[in-house]
């Protein structure tokens, strides 16, 4: 099954509780502001504030090159600053929050061009282009360039689930960026129970959003099967059990399954699937036989350590610039002064004492 | 560009330059987008000369007349490894994205980001003496002003032709000032420390590479090579380039040519003027056991002792082939030797 405006419509109709509306620039869906944040970091579909190349925080909102280090890319710091956080991202662009919803517009296009004369004539004619969001079809790309997409309904199925939910997450540069990993933290879980922070599951992103979309949510039970799991999503070929195995044979990950939006059958036993039923609805397919990996390179309690780590700075994510180095400054009674400060003073907080500081700050 | 990075950059070009510069127009795709590799003329955002074409640029930008023809004036090719704790060979791997602009008579321009890294003061020199010998001007930039400054030259023809010589002059000092400092402005020390060896109209330089760093993408071997192949050309404009790779065969390079014929990296290494590629088979006059060596190490990345008896032999070749006791004959059978 390929995977065009129509079937994606018949995804979220039958997945999803948004509604499907008619809109000024063709059909689509509305998502409350918050959703529409992480569908867009997540897919790269960007919102129409310009018909070259709609802004997407897909990319920007990064933290680490690889697991088991804290080596930064420039994303949400840039060195010792924060830059790209979702807080930041919408004073600098307040339209990433303002109003309830946003709609999310499919849109199918064969060149660049094309789809920008398009976005040109959707900017001349709607009231508030940047309320709308382009999911892009890409019909010249095998697939139609959906992987993304496949991404995204990875995690909110797996974040319904109870899993704290990410997708190109950082591992290590000989395996490769899975396209996919939810992490089930028993005592993550245990510390957030009852803060009305957090759903049972969620986005990580969303550790960084409570600033920008102040929600609450509550952790009460949890229910999924496997401490982490990883996947591969694939539109363009059905072919992603070599990869997976990759994934798979640094042992950190109890399951791994093939995204994909109409296979009906992983190609491996050791495989799980998620797949589209003939309704479209989502269906998972657990594997039938556990991997068996082992690994002496990589350690899943460190990688545990590492990733609760990982969690504190989307966290820290929420304040600003001042407020951090001012917290720094004030816990250390020096100025912060080098990423390995920075690193220190994270990895040094408890979840309680994050919690705590974001609660007296934002309050 | 790797994920973050793509955005990073595209995003900072549009915050900090917009999307129009007078008549100037910017032309950038999203990341994973596959238009940029669509040749400049076809709306994509890779430039071609003499039918080769060049790495894809992350930006353009460009004038368009009445007709919707577009003619492009800069090509930009963005990267933010010098956050990266890139401070090595990595930032040449991306050298040749900008070059086919430059080679077109065209503005050709390498952002690298500021971080934590300097910029390697050869990438000033190589883009100095691409400036020099190519039809257009190659800029190494760590700063978005300068794009902006020279976009509003854009119409003023003779200042803008007065900044890029003034750019091109500073740069080369820069280069100059480091060369002094790390090789007290000896070519001969140059060569030797970089894997180099000078013979006739001839410079030769030596690598490591296998055939498998050409067919496993994820290696980047292929923008490593190149990266070190316009390094040497481009400091040594004067001579041909022979680029040694010891660890391959005569055979090796044509199953390359017949399996990698539509790979960038690998067209430009086979089709870059003033630049063959030889193997052990082209070197004459060594012993067979030192072929056999090479042989045995052909697959084996360069690392503990299979490097240790790359460096070994390597040695014995470059010394050979400067005392003139070994020689290099190209395929057509030209005898290069001391």
């Amino acid at each position: 099954m390929e995977l065009y405006k129509k079937e994606i419509l018949q995804i979220f109709k039958r997945n999803f509780d948004y509604k499907i509306l008619e809109t000024p620039a063709g059909i689509g869906v509305e998502m409350p502001v918050k959703d529409a944040f992480i569908f867009s970091s997540i897919t790269g579909s960007g919102y129409l504030d310009n018909p070259v190349l709609p802004f997407t925080p897909k990319g920007l909102i990064k933290l680490f090159y690889n697991a088991f280090h804290y080596n930064f890319v420039t994303g949400i710091f840039d060195n010792t600053s924060l830059k790209n956080t979702p807080y930041l991202l919408s004073l600098a662009k307040p339209y990433l929050s303002d109003g309830r919803y946003k709609y999310i517009i499919p849109v199918e296009f064969s060149s660049e061009s094309e789809l920008q004369k398009l976005l040109r004539q959707f900017i001349k004619l709607l009231p508030n282009p940047t309320d709308y969001i382009i999911l892009r079809i890409e019909t010249s790309k095998s697939g139609n360039g959906l992987e993304s997409f496949m991404e995204y309904l990875a995690c909110s199925y797996f974040a319904k689930k109870g899993y704290i939910c990410e997708n190109q997450i950082p591992l290590a540069h000989s395996v490769g960026s899975p396209d996919f990993g939810g992490y089930s933290l028993p005592e993550f879980f245990k510390i957030f129970k009852g803060s009305n922070l957090f759903p049972s599951g969620f986005n990580v992103i969303e550790l960084a959003l409570l600033r920008v979309f102040p929600t609450t949510g509550l952790i009460e039970s949890i229910d999924a099967e496997h401490n982490l799991i990883v996947g591969e999503a694939k539109t363009s070929t059905p072919l992603m059990a070599n990869q997976l195995n990759k994934y798979l044979a640094t042992s950190l990950f109890d399951e791994g399954f093939e995204i994909h939006p109409s296979k009906s059958a992983s190609k491996l036993s050791t495989h799980g699937l998620l797949s589209l039923g003939d309704d479209f609805t989502l269906i998972y397919y657990p594997a039938l036989n556990v991997h068996g990996y082992t690994s002496a390179s990589y350690n899943k309690q460190h990688y545990i350590i590492w990733l609760e780590n990982y969690f504190k700075y989307y966290l820290i994510a929420n304040l600003t610039n001042d407020e951090f180095l001012g917290w720094y400054q004030n816990e250390n009674n020096r100025q912060l002064s080098s990423e390995i400060d920075l690193v220190n003073f994270v990895n040094g907080l408890s979840f309680e004492r994050i919690i705590k500081h974001l609660k007296s700050t934002l309050s | 560009m790797a994920e973050s990075s793509d955005a990073l950059i595209k995003n900072e070009i549009i915050q900090i330059l917009g999307f129009n510069v007078g008549e100037l127009h910017l032309k950038v795709f999203p990341q994973g987008s596959n238009d940029d590799q669509k040749l400049v003329e076809n709306g994509g955002l890779t430039f071609s000369v003499d039918g080769v074409n060049y790495g894809s640029c992350d930006a353009m930008w460009f004038t368009e007349n009445e007709e919707g023809h577009e003619a492009p004036f800069i090509g930009l090719e963005g990267t933010d490894c010098l956050s990266r704790k890139s401070a090595g060979n990595a930032q040449y791997q991306r050298f040749h994205h900008a070059l086919g602009a430059v080679k077109k008579g065209l503005i050709g321009i390498y952002y690298l980001r500021k971080g934590a890294c300097g910029i390697q003061p050869d990438l000033y020199g190589m883009a100095v003496n691409a400036s020099r010998t190519e039809k257009g001007y190659y800029l190494i930039v760590n700063d978005l002003s300068v794009v902006k400054d020279i976009l509003l030259l854009y119409s003023k023809q003779q200042q803008l032709t007065n900044y890029l010589d003034e750019y091109v002059d500073k740069m080369e000092r820069i280069f100059l000032d480091a060369f002094k400092k790390k090789y007290n402005n000896n070519w001969d020390k140059f060569t030797s420390k970089r894997s180099s060896l000078v013979i006739g109209n001839y410079i030769i330089k030596h690598a490591a590479r296998m055939v498998r760093n050409f067919t496993d993408s994820s290696q980047r071997a292929g923008h490593i090579a190149v990266g070190e192949m316009y390094l040497t050309k481009y400091f040594f404009p004067d001579l041909q380039v022979l680029y040694f790779f010891p660890k391959m065969t005569q055979h090796d390079l044509n199953t390359l040519d017949r399996t990698k014929s539509t790979d960038k990296e690998w067209s430009l290494l086979r089709n870059e003027k003033n630049v063959t590629i030889i193997t052990i088979d082209n070197i004459d006059g060594i012993q067979q056991s030192i072929r056999d060596t090479f042989f045995s190490i052909k697959d084996i990345p360069s690392k503990d002792q299979s490097l240790t008896i790359y460096n070994e032999n390597i040695k014995d070749i470059m010394k050979g082939l400067s005392t003139g006791e070994y020689s290099i004959v190209l395929n057509d059978g030209t005898k290069i030797s001391k």
